[in-house]
């Protein structure tokens, strides 16, 4: 309503009907030439029963989309061919004689939207459009404000009430600190060779019973991404497996090796704390420069795909070129251990996107990196025995197994371009250390051949750490889940199935009843995550409460969504354990309007994201303890269900005004209201553990 | 993103016994069937794009050619929603791939298990059969029955170097562990089900079997045939199965080929010989599905739905069977809004029983109760015209059509008349509406098929008529489940319910005709465009009833049930698809045309398992057993019409001479377009013009178990009734001249197999 549309006359609507029309002597159901007796009458036509002009539509003119009108009116679809003019009720209008060119046709339809002017009518437009008035301010200041969880932690999960898995890239700096300390903590086990939780024991599981190219693949993995996350869970209570949407695109999947190649969370950078310790040990002592410049990329966090990048930025950038990819080496040795002690989430035997002479993926294996279309494409397959593989007297690789799942672990792993060299070769370097070109022919047909190497390695022991294979761990099922990457990429690989699951709830293995060694999960046992107790979710942020004290309001400090998790399916504000509310309440959501209350509009209110209503108990007719919440556990031997006390979980869709208030940068606001039935704020009910947002796929 | 799909989704070959000569299967209704080479590529006219009809229907010999199943895939993306052919040399996608179409390679598996199934005994076995029911040859048991099933196993070829494969004994590249009948059948042996081949665009062409029928003979009486549907001992070589293909692509972005399948099976069914090509059955098998799949599958909820939403129909997904459930359990009715058009809905229904009085005597004989012309009940040029109703209404008028017989609707006549809006006059002008509701007062209605008659309404015109049509039911002879008469389907009676109220359109009031239309060439005959209407052409020319067991297919095609969507067997996967998945393809660099059989756990399936899916030869094995026994004595039935829930009565049980007397019954016919009775033969030919005979088109073959008997040798003698060459084009309804000639009777003997 903001232009002072030209107005269209009726003559003009006439003269194009009638130019259509010809001599055509259709009958129109009776109605013959039905635009020929003025505006008042075509706006009141019909051809069998359907209005050629639709009724005004109710709602306030700013509500009410531009073309609404014209678009539910018999003559605009019928000029335009649609249903129910598409051939099936009626063909298209006019009958007989010729089409209405599209340009008429919005002349017709800009007529309607106007409200049909007859030629001596005109139309006073209003050209500012009142705006609705200004919420209340109320200081913010006097509201507590609730902060993110520091440590990332999410929140216990309590009864009912499934963990998340989130997306790799869009986990805050915590939250990837608390993961390389659970995965540290199993690095650590590994001085005990017979402790079945040591990470290399955990790995040995997958070396010795892993399950590819068949119906397995899934369900067993499904078990084994359990099992070991319960093995953290031991460490690091809480700890979630992460996700690798390697669609998403930072990925750039039409051209990978331009992309982020794998997340930047896995890939090789030092800390101060190590570099500072690195620079004292290196021999010779890099000079004053060099170190600064070492330390500089510990402070910036520069991170690096694979450890050739690594090496050629401190040979060709920073200059300190007393390295050689030689295992023997004693200052490689010093920046492997420093890359490690840093992030406990690299792995040196890793060569993303590196295949020898400089080839592509596509080139060298002849599989291809995928994209985000090819996965529809797998998510459209409608039985198991292509999506997951084929039963045990068909043995056969299901779409997933082998592309993305397959091609994902050739990707990471790569084929080491060190390997045999005498010295680091760079790419795209003129001061490239001189390499002997003559040795790189044979060595590429050496590495062709190669196999990622099992018998007489010492996994995780520094010695192999240092050692220089053809290809990297991720290339062999034998050796793969020694690689950290192995995790984020099966969960991803998991994920899939259980999107596959949701579309195809009846699509299953053919044989249930197997058992998956060497746990006891029959096929059948896997095919629910609930049981597992997990979710996925893409991005979610916690923020503790507490059940000490009733909220009045909540309002959360700024919530910084990362850039990838701004796309997303769905978003839900979550209500964690509630216990029973002695009154019924409304609670509503505002996003970034942080002053709302009980007075603030939600009709025609971006801000607003929706509500829930909260049914309550009444007040406690009991003697003490009648009312009191139930312990998260029950006491041994209480085989009882669930007390009708315990407390529950909400949940507010909140997609709408979450993508509206994403559109702009910057940090996203939570504020709950309570709201009695008296539809004033109710500030002593509320009570609960925490409050999050969490961002769907 | 691309979908690709098998059209037809159900495909019909046709029986001949012709060693080599085939055609295709006429794709539009009461269309001539398609010449084709020996690879089944179409023959074009002068133009390169119409396709020729076949000229002869048999070959040198006199032996029946066959007819073929074509199938083709078609692509579904954003740019056709509708589906469009896909051809080689176009790009595909599928599996996380990409790359261009360089092979099609097509897996067709067809099986028999007339012999092991259940025998057909009318509705019985319609929603199951009790335990412990009999089967046929009951005297083999266990393990032994597997033998009973004809099972030559999957045949897979391609495009471009393995392009044909026989169904036969051999097993194939496979070398599958086939099934077959013992040698030595009397009168034929049975070696092969059919064979399949690829023609020069990639196209997959399914024969069928010779129509060789033959019985395990046990004693010197044998062969004998003693029911019209069930002989312990006979094979027939009818037989049907999934078809299943997949596209080979050469992927440029990894410089390999890849692999992917179509999204489901499609289903190739073989019957016999369409001996009246031109001529449709009074309800087709396209009918019958459409009823089905609009009032089950919820596949056009703007025409049928929930009350109050066909304006803005609501879309329920086939495969959410709870959301069908849920959307069954509303409150549907057939939108009362909805106009059908005259020439293109009600019309070719009107049309078509006229044309029987080319297939049988009964109707000449009743003074032809469907004449077309000017004198006649069935003139389209007064059924066309719409009431005019010039004024506009007294609003508060009811409907007219509330007098219609129409119980069924009940609330929903209301509710929906109510939405309509009043009519927009107190009385119409409409001369012919007496004309239209006489006939649609005479229709039988879904739920009066043992009703013979309106006999309740004595001041009505149609009073003591007999309802139509009149032909048989799907029990007219037992007193179990009784289904005498034929009725349409619930769509064909609501469009011509509506159609008798004046709520539909006139095209030619409209001006929508195409020049030089004619009431008397009524079927479309622009070849389909989408897989839809080709789904629906191929089966337009299949019988729709009454089922039995009917010809082609019986009532199994009416159970929700077997469809995994409109127009497409739940086929069961385990024996349809490619024994090698296409990812395994991918990761082996290479499909296997041999199908290697390694994995197959069991032999194919006694029973029914419709959640798992049906198998090849599920749906044929309901059918007659040799199909020539129930071919030959469906002619006419008496009906037995004395009381409606009884076909059989037994007066002399009490001595009861009243009931003696007043029994009746009533010689009905059963499906003439599938098996005529009389037909026109050209005597001779005096300078140039010819002169007919009315004769009986199966002469010599008695409707007795004899004569069933001789069928099985005979019916390849059969001739082919076809528009007369000598009254071409559309004639005016008062030319009583032959419009149907038969042609092609071989009159020589068929040499018996020894």
């Amino acid at each position: 309503m903001d232009t002072e549309a030209p107005t269209v006359a009726y003559a003009r609507v006439k003269a194009i009907l009638d130019g259509a029309a010809g001599a055509s002597t259709a009958d129109y159901g009776g109605a013959g030439r039905f635009w020929d007796n003025g505006a008042q009458a075509l706006q009141e036509a019909e051809i069998f029963g359907v209005r050629m002009v639709a009724p005004q539509p109710a709602g306030h003119a700013c509500c009410v989309p531009a073309h609404a009108r014209s678009d539910a009116s018999g003559l605009i679809k019928g000029l335009r061919g649609e249903a129910p003019f598409d051939g099936g009720r009626f063909p298209a209008l006019p009958w007989g004689g010729k089409q209405v060119s599209p340009a008429d046709i919005e002349i017709i339809a800009d007529w309607i939207d106007a409200g049909c002017p007859d030629d001596t009518t005109s139309f006073a437009v209003d050209l500012a459009p009142g705006k609705g008035a200004k919420s209340v301010t109320v200081k913010v200041s006097e509201i507590a404000e609730f902060a993110e969880s520091a440590d990332g932690c999410p929140p216990a999960a309590g009864v009912g009430e499934p963990r998340r898995r989130m997306n790799i890239d869009c986990m805050s700096e915590p939250q990837h600190e608390r993961l390389r300390r659970g995965f540290r903590k199993l690095y650590e086990l590994n001085r005990w060779p017979e402790d079945r939780r040591s990470y290399n024991n955990q790995a040995l599981i997958h070396q010795n019973h892993c399950q590819h190219g068949w119906e397995r693949f899934l369900p067993w993995h499904r078990a084994y991404l359990y099992e070991f996350e319960q093995n953290l869970q031991d460490f690091e209570p809480g700890l979630m497996l992460p996700y690798w949407d390697f669609t998403m695109p930072e990925y750039h999947p039409e051209d990978p090796e331009n992309g982020r190649i794998i997340p930047n969370s896995l890939k090789a950078y030092l800390t101060e704390e190590a570099a500072e310790q690195l620079v004292t040990a290196l021999d010779p002592a890099p000079t004053a420069a060099q170190k600064k410049a070492i330390l500089a990329l510990a402070r910036e966090r520069v991170t690096f795909t694979s450890q050739n990048a690594f090496f050629c930025n401190l040979i060709n950038v920073i200059g300190y070129s007393s390295v050689t990819p030689d295992p023997k080496n004693v200052n490689r040795r010093h920046f492997i251990d420093a890359l490690l002690e840093s992030n406990s989430l690299w792995y040196p035997l890793r060569y993303p996107a590196e295949y020898p002479k400089g080839r592509t993926i596509n080139q060298a294996i002849h599989y291809h990196y995928p994209s985000a279309d090819d996965i529809a494409q797998i998510l459209s397959l409608n039985n198991f025995r292509d999506f997951g593989g084929g039963s045990i007297y068909d043995a056969a690789f299901g779409f997933l197994d082998q592309n993305p799942h397959n091609t994902m672990h050739i990707w990471t792993g790569g084929q080491n371009p060190d390997a045999g060299q005498a010295a680091y070769v760079c790419k795209n370097s003129k001061t490239a250390t001189a390499a002997s070109q003559s040795d790189a022919a044979p060595l590429d047909a050496r590495r062709r051949n190669s196999a990622a190497q099992v018998g007489g390695r010492r996994f995780h022991a520094r010695s192999d750490l240092y050692s220089q294979p053809g290809v990297g761990d991720m290339f062999s099922n034998l050796t793969a889940s020694y690689d950290p990457v192995f995790w984020p990429i099966h969960v991803n690989i998991d994920r899939l199935w259980w999107e596959w699951q949701k579309l195809n709830p009846n699509a299953v293995p053919a044989d249930l009843d197997s058992v998956l060694s060497p746990w006891n999960y029959t096929i059948r046992d896997t095919l629910d995550i609930a049981p597992f107790g997990y979710e996925y979710v893409k991005s979610s942020h916690f923020m503790p409460v507490g059940l000490d004290a009733t909220v009045s309001r909540f309002v959360s400090q700024p919530i910084t969504v990362p850039q990838a998790a701004r796309s997303f399916k769905r978003a839900e504000i979550r209500l964690h354990q509630v216990p029973q509310l002695m009154r019924s309440c409304f609670v509503r959501a505002f996003l970034n309007e942080p002053g709302a209350d009980a007075s603030t509009p939600i009709k025609g209110n971006p801000h607003y994201a929706g509500y829930i209503s909260i049914f309550g108990h009444g007040a406690c007719y009991g003697g003490p303890g009648h009312c009191d919440i139930p312990p998260a556990q029950p006491r041994p031997f209480d085989q009882r269900g669930r007390s009708h006390n315990t407390p529950r979980n909400h949940r507010i869709d909140v997609t709408a005004a979450a993508r509206e208030a994403l559109k702009k940068k910057g940090p996203l606001q939570i504020t709950l209201v309570v709201i009695g039935g008296d539809y004033q704020e109710e500030r002593e009910l509320l009570k609960l553990e925490g409050v999050s947002i969490n961002f769907l796929d | 993103m691309a979908t690709y799909r098998i059209h037809p989704g159900i495909g019909i070959a046709r029986l001949g016994n012709s060693e080599s000569e085939f055609y295709l299967a006429p794709e539009t209704p009461a269309a001539m069937p398609l010449a084709c080479d020996g690879f089944g590529n179409s023959l074009y006219g002068p133009d390169g794009v119409t396709p020729v009809p076949v000229k002869t229907f048999k070959d040198a010999q006199g032996r029946v050619k066959r007819q073929a199943a074509r199938f083709q895939i078609f692509v579904y993306d954003e740019a056709s929603p509708e589906g469009r052919p896909l051809s080689l040399g176009d790009a595909v996608e599928g599996g996380g791939n990409h790359g261009v179409l360089i092979d099609i390679q097509w897996r067709v598996y067809v099986a028999n298990k007339k012999a092991s199934w259940y025998p057909f005994s009318e509705l019985k076995g319609e929603h199951g059969y009790a335990p412990g029911s009999p089967r046929r040859n009951a005297d083999i048991t266990g393990q032994d029955r597997d033998l009973l099933i004809i099972d030559p196993g999957p045949r897979s070829v391609n495009a471009t170097t393995n392009r044909r494969a026989q169904f036969d004994r051999s097993g194939g590249p496979g070398s599958y562990a086939t099934t077959f009948p013992p040698r030595g059948l009397q009168p034929f042996d049975i070696d092969t089900l059919g064979e399949m081949m690829t023609d020069n665009k990639g196209r997959l062409i399914v024969l069928g079997g010779h129509g060789n029928s033959g019985m395990d003979v046990s004693s010197p009486l044998d062969p004998k045939i003693e029911d019209y549907a069930n002989t312990d001992g006979w094979y027939d070589d009818i037989s049907d199965g999934p078809v299943m293909a997949r596209l080979i692509m050469f992927s440029k972005q990894v410089g390999q080929t890849r692999y992917i399948d179509v999204e489901f099976p499609a289903w190739v069914v073989v019957g016999y010989p369409r001996f009246a090509p031109q001529i449709l059955d009074m309800v087709t098998m396209d009918e019958v599905l459409h009823d089905l799949y609009v009032r089950q599958f919820a596949d056009d909820t703007g025409l049928y739905g929930t009350l109050g939403t066909y304006d803005n129909p609501e879309h329920i997904p086939f495969d959410d069977a709870a959301a069908l459930r849920h959307w069954r359990a509303g409150r549907l009715a057939w939108n009362r809004n909805y106009r059908p058009w005259f020439y293109r809905d009600i019309w070719p229904i009107l049309f078509r029983p006229d044309e029987f009085r080319f297939l049988a005597d009964i109707l000449q004989q009743s003074n032809y109760p469907h004449d077309q012309a000017q004198r006649g009940t069935f003139d389209p040029d007064k059924l066309s015209q719409t009431p005019k109703r010039p004024t506009r209404p007294a609003p508060t008028e009811m409907p007219a059509e509330a007098a219609l017989r129409d119980a069924s609707q009940g609330e929903a006549v209301v509710e929906v008349a109510a939405v309509a809006g009043p009519t927009r006059r107190v009385k119409a002008e409409d001369p012919y509406g007496p004309m239209r509701r006489f006939l649609f007062d005479l229709l039988r209605r879904a739920g009066e098929a043992n009703a013979f008659q309106v006999q309740d309404r004595a001041s009505s015109r149609v009073h003591s008529l007999p309802l139509m049509p009149l032909l048989c039911g799907d029990n007219p002879l037992t007193n179990e489940t009784p289904s005498k008469f034929l009725h349409l389907t619930e769509y064909q009676l609501f469009i011509l319910g509506q159609w008798a109220r004046g709520w539909f359109i006139n095209e030619k009031e409209e001006g929508w005709l195409a020049d030089g239309y004619s009431p008397f060439a009524p079927y479309p005959t622009a070849p389909p465009k989408t897989g839809r209407e080709l789904d629906r052409g191929v089966l337009s020319n299949v019988l729709g009833g009454a089922f039995c067991p009917g010809a082609e297919l019986g009532w199994v095609m009416r159970n929700p049930s077997i469809y995994w969507a409109p127009y497409r067997i739940n086929a069961d996967r385990s024996v349809s698809d490619f024994l090698q998945s296409a990812a395994q393809a991918n990761q082996d660099r290479g499909t296997v045309i041999a199908d290697p059989t390694f994995n197959v756990e069991s032999s194919l399936s006694q029973n029914n398992d419709f959640a798992t899916g049906l198998q090849p030869g599920d749906l044929t094995k309901y059918m007659a057993l040799p199909w020539q026994s129930d071919f030959n004595e469906c002619t006419t039935q008496p009906i037995n019409i004395t009381y409606a829930d009884w076909n059989n009565i037994w007066p002399g049980s009490d001595r009861d001479d009243r009931l003696r007397r007043d029994e009746k019954t009533w010689t009905t016919l059963w499906w003439p377009a599938h098996r005529p009775l009389q037909s026109f033969e050209i005597a001779a030919i005096v300078n140039g013009q010819p002169s007919y005979v009315w004769t009986t088109w199966s002469r010599g073959v008695p409707q007795t178990p004899v004569g069933d008997l001789k069928m099985v040798t005979e019916w390849s003698r059969l001739g082919f009734i076809v528009r007369n060459p000598y009254e071409p084009g559309a004639q005016p309804a008062d030319n009583f001249n032959a419009k149907y000639i038969s042609v092609e009777r071989s009159d020589a003997p068929k040499s018996e197999a020894s």
